[in-house]
């Protein structure tokens, strides 16, 4: 940084630009770790208080916390899908993120399971699933793959750390297979669920599978904007490339999942089937319909589509916008999918299916938490940042 | 053969007391606010001022093809020999996805214990050679309990005479727990 000088006539103080970006990377340090605390004091709290700290009950079971795992769960798939591109297909100009994606994917899937331990009423008792497996369960598939996915990660980026690159190459196209199977099943474990109409069938599975490659590639160009930030050289080309690149395949998929919403919904509205109908319109005209229309169809969908095509994909600023947009929107996809599918309850007699009585607002302590689980992913990816070579 | 425990429910003789409930949070010292048994209104039916309302009696249906049990990851949910569907706390990592996909809406989460809980046919009782105890206080006699694949038992007896249901059959969740709904009688007087 230059010298400071004094505060004559046009010449620029660069001591208070120095004490200004000071305190900004103060502050990016600072935030995300208060958030963190914040975070794992609101999951110790709910962890001793038990459920009165939730605000699920026993007619919606699940809440944010389900739908925080599904959306970071899902995140890191995508973001191990999308940079999959660049070193296993040979995308060239996604290899600068590589080892960056990993790490941040790892990051993310570590505070899924964080997020998950939370909502678990014994998270410890996990052992049971090695030591007493359901293989019928979804969850249990679900589970496991992810944990496998983890320590797939977690070797693909030694690799890469320790220069055994073709080890890398190979967990790589590992990490790309356990990513497809882990989201798909994690989509299976609301498929398989037949208790729950607006659930059930093979929509969920493809359905997760599809938007987690849009939030894979959104976190994507959030982080390529951060990185390109002060670099006006070649390594701030190819992470402005990149992101002139995915910002082109999030309209693609915020397209297509903007067409699976549109026939979910109206497959449901339509179809004939009463308890499917009432689910689809808690989120059309009911109790669901601001989180669906304001924030998964205007801020996950419409939003992004404006900002990428006002922009055509060249202005990296709006490209930040769109993305940043697209994960709010995902955020509310995955609460409303969780909900929703448990909003409707069938009477036993009758056959006959309802609106539940029972309803659902997050607690307090499931939004901490989650707000927690970004402040972990944003300080331990800078901190990790920092001690690993991740531009080889 | 192995004995199927389920229940017959006799719908015309409950009187809504609700001393099914009382009993079962005694006896299973189920926790405030929580049942693992509860009794339903079906509706109005006649027209005024002849109308009528039925009460149903009902708790987890300990299906053959129970749901609860195919999801648990850890097995933690299983299914007896006899029929009964229970749950091993120790197993129970709480993660609900039971609760989520019993169609019934028979389990609730236990607050203290923090797993899944439900109604378990008292099997301690049924180990004593007693009856669940909201059979045993049934005023009514509304609740009739006993070995489906014995066919002396009260169950057969009545499943072979009288019309009867299952809920939500359409699930094809092949419950234990039967209804007659009409009045039946046997020499004339009510069943």
């Amino acid at each position: 940084m230059s010298t400071p000088t004094s505060e004559v006539g046009n010449v620029v103080n660069y001591g208070k630009v120095s004490i200004y970006r000071f305190v900004i990377e103060m502050l990016t340090w600072v935030v995300p770790a208060l958030l963190m605390l914040a975070g794992i004091f609101a999951g110790l709290h709910m962890f001793l208080a038990g459920e009165e700290a939730f605000g699920t009950s026993d007619l919606v079971p699940w809440g944010l916390l389900i739908a925080g795992y599904v959306l970071l769960a899902v995140t890191c798939s995508g973001l191990c899908m999308v940079s999959s591109l660049g070193h296993v297909l040979g995308l060239k100009k996604l290899d600068v993120l590589g080892q960056r994606a990993v790490l941040l994917a790892i990051t993310v899937l570590v505070s899924g399971f964080a997020v998950l331990a939370v909502e678990l009423g014994h998270p410890l008792r996990m052992i049971y699933v090695m030591i007493s497996p359901n293989f019928a369960s979804g969850i249990w598939w679900m589970g496991t793959i992810y944990g496998i996915y983890l320590v797939a990660l977690i070797i693909e980026l030694a690799a890469w750390q320790l220069g055994r690159y073709k080890l890398g190459q190979t967990m790589a196209i590992v990490t790309l297979a356990l990513a497809i199977a882990a989201t798909s099943n994690l989509g299976s474990v609301f498929g398989l669920v037949n208790a729950r109409p607006f659930w059930a069938g093979a929509y969920y599975p493809v359905y997760v599978l599809l938007t987690a490659v849009m939030s894979g590639i959104a976190t994507l160009v959030i982080l390529s904007w951060f990185l390109q930030r002060n670099d006006k050289g070649y390594q701030g080309d190819r992470y402005r490339s990149a992101i002139a690149l995915l910002t082109k395949a999030l309209g693609i998929f915020v397209v297509l999942t903007g067409v699976m919403t549109f026939w979910k919904i109206t497959a449901s509205l339509y179809g004939g089937v009463p308890a499917t109908q009432l689910a689809a319109l808690t989120l059309v005209n009911g109790s669901l319909a601001v989180p669906f229309w304001l924030f998964e169809v205007g801020a996950g969908m419409i939003f992004p589509l404006a900002a990428i095509v006002f922009s055509k994909s060249q202005r990296i600023n709006y490209s930040l916008a769109a993305a940043v947009s697209t994960i709010v929107g995902v955020i509310f996809m995955r609460y409303d999918m969780v909900v929703a599918g448990q909003k409707v309850s069938t009477d036993a007699l009758s056959g006959e299916s309802a609106v539940s009585l029972a309803g659902y607002l997050p607690s307090s302590g499931e939004v901490l938490v989650l707000i927690g689980a970004i402040g972990f992913i944003i300080s331990v990816y800078r901190i990790s940042e920092r001690f690993l070579k991740l531009d080889h | 053969m192995t004995k199927h425990y389920g229940f017959v429910m006799l719908v015309y003789r409950c009187i809504d007391c609700k001393a099914c409930q009382v009993a079962c949070w005694a006896e299973n010292e189920v926790p405030l606010g929580k049942s693992r048994n509860w009794i339903t209104k079906d509706g109005y039916k006649g027209t005024f001022p002849n109308l009528n309302v039925d009460y149903l009696p009902g708790n987890c249906m300990h299906c053959a093809n129970a749901p609860c049990v195919s999801v648990c990851p850890t097995g933690a949910s299983y299914k007896r020999e006899d029929g009964l569907v229970l749950v091993n706390n120790k197993k129970c990592i709480g993660c609900k996805y039971c609760m989520v996909a019993c169609p019934y809406n028979a389990r609730f989460f236990h607050p203290e214990e923090k797993v899944a809980d439900k109604c378990t046919m008292c099997s301690h009782r049924l180990a004593k050679g007693l009856e669940p105890a909201c059979v045993a206080t049934c005023i009514g006699g509304a609740r009739v309990f006993g070995d489906l694949n014995d066919s002396k038992s009260k169950v057969s007896q009545l499943l072979r005479k009288h019309k009867h249901k299952v809920l939500l059959p359409q699930q094809g969740t092949k419950p234990s727990i039967y209804y007659i709904l009409d009045k039946p009688t046997e020499g004339g007087i009510l069943a």
